[in-house]
């Protein structure tokens, strides 16, 4: 209703109660039975009255005066408090109304605007979402084999090196199962072999592999993994069975932290008993295999660099079988690499952990290679632009770009980053 | 008597099972009561039948045994026992009456009645109406404590029954001591709020036809109006006037509906838009007149309100003259 039409009414009101007011005679005294008695007043102004009583006295008020005049002043004098109840709905709005009121200049002036930034947001996110799968399709497109789709050893999928999470939510799995077998014997590991396949009966050997360890190695399982390890500096190897097992199995977050927690205690113990069991027994290697899993894991919650520097002060000397074994596994778990460490103890120095380490930093994965964090999108046929940190063209450029700002910050050393298909160098 | 159970009617049985709620409410009733004077549990039984069949079983004869019981539940337990105490004349509870009550008493007549005196003389006639001036049957004062249900307060009580003396003291004593001044005041009165009698504005009416012609759109319009709030709904038709005769605030105007003063503002201008629609209705359909016709019809309201509000000023203005000079 337009403002004018409320005034016109208004104002007719007030001018007709005007004269009925001088009209309305109040002769009668409040003794006669047409009034309201005392105790209907103060039950009316006190608001404890039925309804259907209520409302046969708000009749009798709402036409005479003096009792509307007393129930009125007995109500204030009350101080009744009384709260905002539910919105009443106004008069009926028709269909054309209702479309007039939503698309009115006072509504639209508002709603346009955020709209627009609505869509907008939208639209920038889409693109972002399509740049970062670009991204991932260049990588996977490029000459390294890690990213293909894998046929592991049961003739079973691989999942991609894009399923890091899911690939970590495997490693937990595996922390899961080892902090409730810490100490278990090969039947026990049977009985939790059953309890993962319960869970995952579609795929049996990945329930198996989410254990983090093969089943009990046998002599020719052995040197099938010798043999594996071997080769793992071919490119386009295979997943290990972990790599398929975390893409489908599911942690939890709330166990995590003590997940965590079991399995840095399992860490720490094995690293005590790694310089005395040079040549453990295949039980043992299987253990080892499943630590090392877990500690993959804690890797990957961003403590990747101090992980890898105690690992190479502790497994140096190691060289075993089982250590090959180890290190194969945590390729497997790992999942963002595929070269396979390791042909023997000698080759598992620091400069193959560090050529394996990826990091993501602001939405792009980069991979270290000889001390140099490499862009994955990043084509070595592909022309740089190097400066220096602090440089001002580096300034510069980190003006534009904050997102290189963020990378070179959190990359230390050299870094090659590719930004809107330019290759800058970092040093 | 299985025979004499079966011939038992309906009304018969309703009323058994009232009386037993009735009565078992009387028990809880005293039960609950800080002080309950000692009183007998038959002495609570009329009071609480009254109140019931009064503010319940009138409007819902039907109602639901839960129901009754509630509202027994419901009633104010030691106002009751003091003022049924009272009635039957225990002076401790009469004392405790006065000392409870004697400063509620004095301001509700200080805040009904004009003046001080008046005050005075207000609250001496509410002690004496409450003791009782007339004997019943029984030889005990008929004391106006007996028309108190418990539904309410008795102090809210209480400021009631003062509130309807002072109104009728006052009006005792306007008819006998009315001056000419007042007699004067109330013609002028009358005569601003007619509005028949006001006086051609310029450029309202430019000629004695269409000045009435003018006027008897005006009647009809206001016709029309009055019908219309006949046919309002009781709480709509109590909300205008508590806002348009009685000029309450909308907070005001929503308490005594006892609804919030928002709530009372979305509700007015709902019935400006329902008033705005029946009253055209009325005059396209009684009167023959077309849509253009009322909407000018309510655009010249306006105009009109502004035009007898300066006459108004101007005769209070010459009263203030007059007042002045004197």
């Amino acid at each position: 209703m337009k403002q004018s039409e409320d005034n016109q009414i208004d104002g007719l009101l007030r001018g007709w109660a005007k004269k009925a007011r001088s009209s309305e005679a109040a002769t009668e005294s409040f003794s006669d039975t047409g009034h309201l008695d005392a105790d209907e007043l103060n039950s009316y102004a006190e608001g404890v009255l039925p309804a259907a009583a209520r409302a046969r006295l708000t009749s009798h008020l709402a036409d005479c005066s003096d009792c509307r005049g007393l129930a009125a002043q007995l109500t204030l004098a009350a101080g009744r408090q009384i709260s905002p109840g539910p919105v009443e709905s106004m008069p009926e709005s028709t269909w054309p109304s209702a479309m007039a009121r939503w698309l009115s200049p006072a509504v639209l002036r508002y709603a346009m605007p955020a709209m627009a930034v609505i869509v907008l947001a939208i639209g920038f996110y889409a693109w972002r979402v399509s740049r970062r799968e670009a991204g991932f399709e260049m990588s996977k497109a490029g000459p390294a084999p890690a990213a293909n789709p894998q046929i592991d050893q049961n003739g079973a999928t691989a999942p991609p090196e894009s399923e890091n999470g899911a690939l970590k939510d495997g490693a937990l799995k595996t922390q899961e199962e080892v902090a409730s077998n810490k100490k278990s014997t090969a039947p026990v590991k049977a009985e939790a072999t059953n309890r993962v396949e319960e869970k995952a009966p579609a795929r049996p050997e990945a329930a198996k592999a989410a254990r983090g360890y093969a089943p009990e190695p046998t002599p020719v399982d052995k040197e099938r993994e010798v043999a594996k390890s071997d080769d793992s500096l071919k490119p386009a190897q295979p997943a290990p069975p972990a790599s398929k097992a975390a893409a489908t199995a599911d942690q939890p977050e709330a166990g995590r932290d003590a997940d965590r927690r079991v399995a840095d205690r399992k860490v720490s113990e094995v690293r005590q008993k790694a310089p005395a069991d040079q040549q453990p027994a295949p039980g043992k290697a299987a253990e080892s295999v499943t630590v090392q899993s877990q500690e993959e894991t804690v890797q990957n919650r961003g403590q990747a660099q101090n992980q890898n520097q105690n690992q190479k002060d502790n497994n140096a000397p190691t060289g075993g079988p089982s250590a090959r074994q180890t290190q194969s596994q945590r390729a497997g778990v790992r999942g963002e690499t595929n070269t396979r460490l390791g042909v023997d103890g000698a080759a598992r120095n620091d400069e193959s952990d560090r050529t394996n380490e990826t990091r993501t930093v602001a939405g792009r994965k980069f991979r270290r290679e000889k001390n140099i964090w490499i862009d994955i999108a990043y084509r070595s046929s592909q022309a740089t632009t190097d400066m220096t940190r602090g440089s001002d063209q580096f300034r510069a450029l980190v003006a534009d770009e904050p997102g290189i700002q963020t990378i070179a910050n959190q990359l230390s050393g050299e870094v090659i980053v590719v930004w809107k298909g330019h290759a800058y160098h970092i040093r | 008597m299985r025979r004499d159970i079966e011939s038992l009617t309906p009304v018969t049985e309703r009323a058994a099972q009232i009386d037993k709620l009735v009565s078992d409410g009387a028990k809880d009733l005293l039960a609950r009561a800080t002080e309950n004077y000692s009183l007998a549990e038959a002495l609570l039984l009329p009071r609480i039948k009254t109140a019931l069949e009064k503010y319940l079983l009138q409007d819902e004869p039907e109602a639901a045994s839960s129901a009754v019981a509630e509202f027994i539940k419901q009633l104010q337990a030691d106002d009751l026992c003091l003022a049924v105490a009272c009635e039957q004349g225990n002076t401790t509870a009469w004392n405790d009456l006065v000392g409870r009550y004697s400063p509620t008493v004095r301001s509700a007549a200080r805040a009904a009645a004009g003046s001080e005196d008046a005050a005075e003389d207000v609250a001496q006639s509410i002690w004496a109406e409450l003791h009782g001036l007339r004997a019943r049957e029984d030889g005990r004062p008929a004391s106006k404590l007996g028309y108190y249900s418990g539904r309410g307060s008795l102090a809210g009580w209480l400021r009631a029954v003062v509130a309807q003396l002072a109104v009728d003291h006052h009006r005792k004593q306007s008819r006998l001591v009315q001056t000419e001044e007042d007699a004067d005041f109330d013609r002028l009165s009358a005569d601003a709020g007619d509005g028949v009698e006001i006086s051609p504005i310029a450029g309202a009416a430019p000629n004695p036809e269409a000045a009435l012609s003018e006027k008897l759109e005006r009647v009809e319009l206001e016709k029309a109006l009055a019908q219309s709030i006949g046919e309002m709904s009781a709480e709509d038709r109590l909300l205008v006037k508590l806002y348009y005769f009685d000029n309450l605030r909308l907070r005001e105007a929503g308490a005594v509906l006892g609804v919030h003063e928002a709530t009372a503002s979305r509700r007015l201008s709902r019935i400006h838009v329902d008033l705005r629609r029946r009253v055209e209705a009325i005059l396209i359909r009684d009167h023959g007149w077309t849509k253009p016709e009322t909407e000018r019809s309510f655009a010249e309201v306006g105009l009109h309100l502004d035009a007898e509000i300066e006459p108004m000023l101007a005769l209070k203005g010459v009263e203030g003259k007059n007042l002045s000079s004197d």
